[in-house]
C-alpha cells in the first residue's frame, strides 16, 4: 500500500441510498489509494452490494458524491458512464450471455470492427485469447458459448470481461460459492416453546435445510417426526397440514402475493376457516385481519395491495399468514432482512410469543448473529450442508457465535 | 428520507383515476360507443338490434369467459378457436347418428373438457410454456376436426338443435340467458369461491401461492378445463345457430376471446388482475363496434383495422393502469 499525499484514486463522500423504509447505505465516506486492495467486509444485508451497485451504476445513489481521479461520477450514473469512469465490476452471480461464444461476451459492446460496422471476428477472437491468456486461462476456447463451460471458466471468463475495458477501479463481488452438493445427513430435535436458531455463512445451505423440511425442495433422504410420529412431506400443501410452516427469505418473490390485498393475503393459507362450502365470508376476512392489524400492529388498510407497504409491514403480513394458517412449527428464515430497528423488534416479540403457546416452537435462521442471540433459545451452527456445532442456551452469544461460525465455516471453505 | 408506512398508501384521487381506467373506463367507452352509433343511425337504435348485439356476442363472451380464467392464472390458450371445431363436429355427428340433441350436446361439451385437460396437463404437470402448448394444439385441434370430416362440414342436424338459436324467454333470446347464466356462475366462482382466490393468487405470483400449500398445478390445469368447457359450450351455440357442425369454424375465435378479456381490464401481462365482469363488457364492446360499423356500411377491411385500433388502446390503457398502481 503506498501512503503518498496525492488525491486517492477513488473517493467516496457521504453517499446515502434509501429505499422505503430501510437506510440501506448511510452516510458512507471511504477513500482507496491506487495500487491498493481493499476488502470490504460485512454482515448480509450491511449495504456492501448496494455501495458496489452504486459504483457501478446499477443503482443510483440518492446523496453523496464519488470521485475517480478527482473526477466526479455524475448521480445518474449507469453501467455505461461508469465504464467509461474506469469502473469495472465482476459479479459473482455471472452477467454473461449464456448463448454468445466466450469472446462475445469479453467485448460486448466494444467488438473491434470492419469498416466501422461488421464486427472482425478474427481479430476479436485474437484479443480475447490474449486477454484470457493474461489470466493464464488459455485453455478456454473462445469459440465456446458460455453455456458449454464448467462454472470456474465462466468465472474467468467473466473477469476477462471486467478487465478487457481500461479500468482504473475494479470491484469483485466475491460471495460464497455454492456448490451444488445438498444437505449432508443433518438430524436435530425442536423442543416444544423452543426458539432454535441456524446460523452460518451464506452457502451453508441452512435455507435448503428448512425448504426440504416444508417440502418446497424434495427432501433426498431422511424422515421428519412431528410429535414422535413420522410424517408424509412432499409438497407444502402437506407441510401445512402436519401443521408445519415456512415464512420464506424472500417476501416478495415467494412469500406474499403482491397484487393482492391484506386481508386476502393474511388468509390465503388457510381458507378453509373463512368459508363454508367454499364460499368465501368476507366478513370474517376482514375481521381476522384487523385482529391482527391490532396484535402485531400492521400499518395499511385491509383492502390495499401489499405491494403499497413498506418492508416491515409487508413482512407483518407474512407472519400474520403463517399465524393464521395455524402451524405449530414455524420456520422464520431471515425475518427481519431490510426492515428498520423498530419492526425488527416487533418481530423478535412475535417469535417469542409464537413459541411460548403452549405445543408451538420456531426455528429461526438468521444471518444477524445478534438476532440469533436475541431470539433464540438454542443455536445450531451449519457449515456447507451440514450441521457442524451445537451451541446450549448458557452459551450462547455474539463472540461465541461468530467464532463458531468463522471457524466452522472456514474449515471446510475453499473459495 | 424514508418513510412511515403510509405515505405509500394512495390518495383518494389516485384511487378514483384508478378505478376510472379500470374498471369503469371500458364501460364508459362502451356507452360512448352506443351514443355515437345510436347517434349516426336510427336502425341502431332499435331494441331489434340491441338483441342482436346481445346474440353475436353469445358465443365469444361464453369463450373470453374461460379465456379470463386462464389470463388471470397467468396462462393464454390459443386453442379455443380449433377446440370449438373439434368439439362441435363431434357433437353434430352424434347428433345425426342418434337423433339425439341433447346427447349430441353432452358429449360436445364433454371433448371441450378433453381438450383443456390435454392443455392443461401438458402446461401443469410437464411444464410447458401455455403459448406454445396452446398454439400446438390449435392446430392439432383443427387438424383432428378435419381428418373427421375430411372437411366437410356437417349438416342436416335434428330440427331441435336449433331451440337454442331460435328460443326467446320473457323477452329475451335464449342464448342471451345462458350467456348471462354463465356470467353469473363465473362470476361467483372468481369472486366469492376460495378456488377464485386460488387463481388469481397462482396467476399473481405461482411461487407464493404454491408456498402458501395451494396447489397450483391442479389450478392450472382447472383453469385450461374450464376454457376448453366453455370454448365447447360457445361450439354448441354456434351449432345451433349455423344448424350444422363445421371444421373451419371458429377461426381465430381466440384472437377476439382475448381483445375481450383485455379491453374488460383483464392484463395479458401480469396474471392475477382482471375479473370476469369486464370481460362482459368487453365482449359487448367488440360486437357493438362491429355492429355499428356494419350498419354504417364501413367495408369489413375497416372493421379490422378499427379493431386493432381498439385492443391496442386497451393494451395502452393496461400498462398505464400498471404505472398508476405503483
Amino acid at each position: 500500500m503506498s501512503k503518498q499525499i496525492s488525491k486517492p484514486l477513488l473517493e467516496i463522500r457521504n453517499v446515502s441510498k434509501y429505499y422505503p423504509g430501510v437506510k440501506a447505505l448511510d452516510d458512507v465516506s471511504l477513500d482507496i489509494e491506487a495500487g491498493e486492495v481493499m476488502a470490504l467486509l460485512g454482515e448480509n444485508g450491511a449495504g456492501k452490494s448496494t455501495l458496489m451497485k452504486v459504483l457501478s451504476g446499477a443503482i443510483a445513489r440518492d446523496g453523496g458524491d464519488v470521485y475517480i481521479d478527482g473526477k466526479s461520477l455524475p448521480v445518474n450514473n449507469t453501467p455505461l458512464t461508469a465504464r467509461g469512469y474506469g469502473v469495472a465490476i465482476i459479479y459473482q452471480e455471472l452477467s454473461l450471455l449464456s448463448q454468445l461464444s466466450v469472446a462475445e461476451n469479453i467485448y460486448l459492446t466494444q467488438e473491434p470492427t470492419v469498416a466501422g460496422k461488421f464486427i472482425d471476428y478474427k481479430k476479436l477472437h485474437a484479443q480475447a485469447k490474449g486477454q484470457l491468456a493474461k489470466l493464464e486461462a488459455s485453455h478456454i476456447d473462445t469459440h465456446l458459448k458460455v453455456e458449454e463451460l464448467a462454472l470456474p471458466e465462466q468465472q474467468m471468463v467473466e473477469i476477462a470481461k471486467a478487465l478487457a475495458v481500461d479500468c482504473r477501479v475494479i470491484i469483485m463481488d466475491v460471495r460464497d460459492i455454492t456448490d451444488g452438493k445438498q444437505i449432508k445427513g443433518a438430524s436435530f430435535k425442536l423442543y416444544s416453546h423452543e426458539v432454535l436458531g441456524f446460523g452460518g455463512l451464506i452457502g451453508s445451505k441452512r435455507t435448503e435445510l428448512a425448504r426440504m423440511l416444508f417440502g418446497a425442495d424434495k427432501l433426498q433422504d431422511g424422515k421428519i417426526y412431528v410429535s414422535g410420529k413420522p410424517v408424509a412431506s412432499g409438497a407444502p400443501a402437506q407441510a401445512i397440514r402436519n401443521k408445519i410452516g415456512y415464512l420464506s427469505e424472500n417476501r416478495k418473490e415467494e412469500g406474499l402475493n403482491l397484487g393482492m390485498s391484506l386481508k386476502e393475503n393474511t388468509v390465503l393459507i388457510d381458507m378453509g376457516a373463512v368459508s363454508k362450502m367454499g364460499y368465501i365470508n368476507f366478513g370474517k376476512i376482514s375481521q381476522i385481519f384487523e385482529d391482527y392489524k391490532k396484535s402485531i400492529n400492521i400499518k395499511g388498510f385491509a383492502d390495499a395491495m401489499v405491494s403499497s407497504l413498506s418492508g416491515g409491514n409487508q413482512q407483518k403480513v407474512a407472519i400474520a399468514k403463517w399465524l393464521h394458517a395455524g402451524c405449530d412449527v414455524l420456520i422464520f428464515d431471515e425475518p427481519t432482512r431490510g426492515i428498520d430497528v423498530a419492526a425488527k423488534a416487533e418481530i423478535y416479540t412475535l417469535i417469542r410469543r409464537f413459541a411460548d403457546q403452549e405445543g408451538k416452537a420456531a426455528i429461526v435462521i438468521s444471518s444477524d448473529v445478534a438476532e440469533l442471540v436475541d431470539v433464540c433459545d438454542r443455536v445450531l451452527v451449519m457449515s456447507r450442508g451440514e450441521i457442524v456445532e451445537e451451541i446450549q442456551p448458557d452459551d450462547i452469544s455474539q463472540d461465541r457465535l461468530l467464532k463458531s461460525i468463522v471457524r466452522k465455516g472456514g474449515q471446510v471453505k475453499h473459495a | 428520507m424514508p418513510s412511515t408506512a403510509l405515505s405509500s398508501q394512495k390518495t383518494t384521487s389516485q384511487i378514483v383515476k384508478e378505478q376510472i381506467v379500470g374498471k369503469f373506463g371500458v364501460i364508459i367507452g362502451l356507452i360512448f360507443l352506443f351514443a355515437v352509433f345510436g347517434f349516426l343511425s336510427p336502425a341502431f337504435r332499435t331494441w331489434g338490434n340491441v338483441t342482436n348485439i346481445l346474440i353475436q356476442s353469445g358465443t365469444n363472451a361464453v369463450i373470453a369467459a374461460g379465456m379470463t380464467f386462464v389470463i388471470i392464472a397467468g396462462g393464454t390458450d390459443l386453442s379455443v378457436g380449433s377446440t370449438v371445431a373439434l368439439s362441435s363436429v363431434i357433437g353434430a355427428d352424434i347428433m345425426i347418428k342418434t337423433g339425439n340433441v341433447g346427447l349430441g350436446i353432452i358429449v360436445s361439451l364433454f371433448f371441450g373438457l378433453v381438450c383443456g385437460a390435454f392443455n392443461g396437463v401438458l402446461i401443469a404437470y410437464i411444464g410447458l410454456p401455455p403459448f406454445i402448448v396452446t398454439l400446438s394444439t390449435m392446430w392439432l385441434y383443427r387438424g383432428i376436426a378435419y381428418v373427421l370430416t375430411a372437411g366437410q362440414a356437417i349438416v342436416n342436424l335434428p330440427e331441435a338443435n336449433m331451440k337454442l338459436a331460435l328460443g326467446r324467454f320473457l323477452g329475451l333470446p335464449a342464448i342471451v340467458w345462458l350467456m348471462l347464466f354463465v356470467y353469473v356462475i363465473c362470476y361467483i366462482v372468481l369472486a366469492k369461491l376460495t378456488i377464485g382466490r386460488k387463481i388469481y393468487a397462482t396467476g399473481d405470483n405461482n411461487e407464493s401461492a404454491r408456498l402458501s400449500g395451494i396447489n397450483v398445478k391442479g389450478i392450472k390445469t382447472l383453469v385450461f378445463v374450464i376454457s376448453g368447457f366453455l370454448a365447447a359450450l360457445g361450439g354448441v351455440i354456434l351449432m345451433s345457430r349455423l344448424n350444422s357442425g363445421q371444421p373451419v369454424a371458429g377461426q381465430s375465435f381466440e384472437m377476439s376471446a382475448i381483445a375481450a378479456a383485455v379491453i374488460g381490464g383483464t392484463s395479458m401481462t401480469k396474471g392475477g388482475v382482471g375479473g370476469i365482469s369486464g370481460t362482459l363488457i368487453g365482449a359487448l364492446f367488440i360486437s357493438t363496434l362491429l355492429n355499428g360499423l356494419v350498419i354504417l356500411n364501413v367495408s369489413s377491411f375497416w372493421q379490422q383495422v378499427f379493431m386493432g385500433v381498439v385492443v391496442l388502446c386497451a393494451v395502452a390503457l393496461d400498462i398505464y393502469r400498471k404505472q398508476l398502481s405503483k
